[in-house]
């Protein structure tokens, strides 16, 4: 706050003026997350009529419809647990608040399909510490080659499911999930202890360089350094770490809503540790 | 969310004024990549939470998707994207205020940064941002609207008329109104510690 005099509607004003862009990241996720919606309600019949444009944006929906289960939003408390599990498992891999999510869609949609190996890396339904401690890297990468957005919270895999119009689970699947609904409820305490099968100094490189990012004030960088830990290691050793980083790159970078709901994912996970006192303060 | 569509699509913006050069159709994508900055930053000024700012401004391209055959080029295509950004905003704002809870709500003197540090020109912006962002909050809807179309995106009042659907001197009142409630605004926050202490940095 040095070149804009606190003292001056006008300078602030100013700074706020050419200060205040989305992200690349921010139009990337919200172009996936908007077009595979208008794919979506076109192919289920609602009432958004196909135009001539949606034929050109459905080949973008091929890569897009996964990312879908990481947009963010607030509007999927109707959603039932195993719908929502179900679509979860879609962003399997991707969004790194994935809750314990064996189910997988019914259908052979365009999702499944592009979803298909890396639900084979945990597609066994009644065995939920399998799909926690799967990382399917390898599988991620192949179904989406696009720059992945971060998941901010466990809504996104809501919102998703009500966005997708979620296909029921199949029978083999529904005794398993409400087991993982109950999981996914205590997920929080239980997460941080599934550690992801990675490299403590594979995670401690990544977060090193979002550290020096930030340091640098970088803060694009450090996020998304952050981001590619997120999708590396979802469950990740570190993790309570990398929350505690993003929380103070979003501070540094004017989230400071965003941060907030980063700390109190971060204190709902990481119960009584340092770290969450610290991110609780951060933007203060 | 399918309500507030329904709303919205019974509800047109206001469409007369300056003339869009409608020689050409214009294409969704085309839309979306031109005015995708302007209708993120024009939500956030209009006071979403980052939590839902992705799914607002989704909702507005979902309106424009469906409605952009209607669009007859009367106006700017901003002006009436901006009618279709304040009722998506409305609605989703009265949606987060019902859902608020404790963990969600932010008091408005934690808004503002007291970091300490602002290494770089592009924090000082960020703070600022959310200075404004945070004082922008203590006016009402009708204000804010104004004020963010005036001050920030630099529409003309005529513009700015059509786009709120009210005369132009209701939009000056407003802008007027808006700016002596914002230098109060900040007026306190200069009082408060926290500015005590930055200023004496």
């Amino acid at each position: 706050m040095r070149e804009v005099e606190p003292n001056s509607l006008d300078a602030i004003i100013d700074a706020a003026r050419v200060g205040d862009h989305p992200t690349h990241e921010d139009r990337e996720r919200n172009k996936r997350a908007l077009f595979a919606k208008i794919a979506g309600a076109t192919a289920a019949g609602g009432s958004i009529v196909a135009s001539s444009t949606t034929t050109a944006a459905a080949p973008a929906l091929a890569t897009t419809a996964a990312a879908v289960a990481t947009s963010t939003a607030l509007t999927a408390k109707l959603a039932g647990a195993a719908v929502v599990l179900t679509l979860a498992s879609v962003g399997a891999g991707v969004a790194y608040t994935r809750r314990s999510a064996p189910a997988r869609p019914a259908s052979a949609s365009a999702i499944d399909r592009h979803t298909q190996s890396s639900h084979q890396s945990i597609s066994s339904p009644s065995a939920p510490s399998i799909a926690r401690r799967a990382a399917p890297l390898p599988a991620r990468a192949a179904m989406d080659p696009a720059p992945q957005p971060p998941a901010t919270d466990t809504l996104a895999a809501q919102r998703a499911a009500n966005t997708v119009t979620a296909q029921p689970a199949r029978p083999a699947v529904s005794a398993a999930a409400p087991q993982a609904a109950t999981s996914a409820r205590a997920g929080h305490t239980t997460r941080v202890a599934q550690s992801a099968p990675s490299t403590l100094a594979d995670e401690l490189t990544l977060l090193r360089s979002a550290r020096g990012a930030l340091a640098r004030s970088d803060t694009t960088a450090a996020l998304a350094t952050l981001d590619r830990y997120a999708q590396q290691f979802s469950r990740g050793m570190l993790r309570p770490e990398a929350l505690s980083l993003r929380v103070d790159a979003l501070c540094a970078a004017g989230q400071r809503e965003r941060a907030r709901a980063v700390a109190s994912e971060l204190a709902r996970e990481a119960h009584g540790a340092p770290l969450v006192e610290r991110a609780l303060r951060a933007c203060r | 969310m399918q309500l507030a569509l329904a709303a919205i699509d019974s509800n047109p913006p206001a469409a007369t004024g300056a003339a869009e050069d409608a020689s050409e159709p214009l294409s969704f994508e085309g839309v979306y990549s031109d005015h995708f900055d302007f209708v993120w930053r024009s939500a956030r000024r209009l006071g979403v939470p980052q939590a839902s700012l992705d799914d607002c401004v989704q909702d507005v391209f979902l309106v424009v998707h469906r409605r952009l055959s209607d669009f007859e080029g009367r106006s700017s295509v901003r002006t009436w994207l901006f009618g279709i950004v304040r009722r998506v905003v409305r609605d989703h704002r009265a949606t987060a205020r019902e859902r608020a809870t404790t963990s969600d709500t932010v008091e408005l003197s934690q808004l503002v940064d007291t970091r300490s540090e602002a290494p770089d020109e592009s924090a000082a912006r960020a703070e600022a941002t959310r200075i404004l962002n945070a004082l922008l909050e203590t006016l009402d809807d009708d204000k804010r609207e104004a004020f963010v179309l005036s001050e920030l995106e630099q529409f003309s009042v005529p513009e700015i008329a059509e786009a709120t659907g009210v005369n132009v001197n209701t939009v000056y009142a407003r802008v007027r109104a808006a700016r002596r409630e914002l230098e109060q605004a900040l007026a306190r926050l200069r009082h408060s510690q926290q500015w005590t202490q930055r200023c004496a940095k």
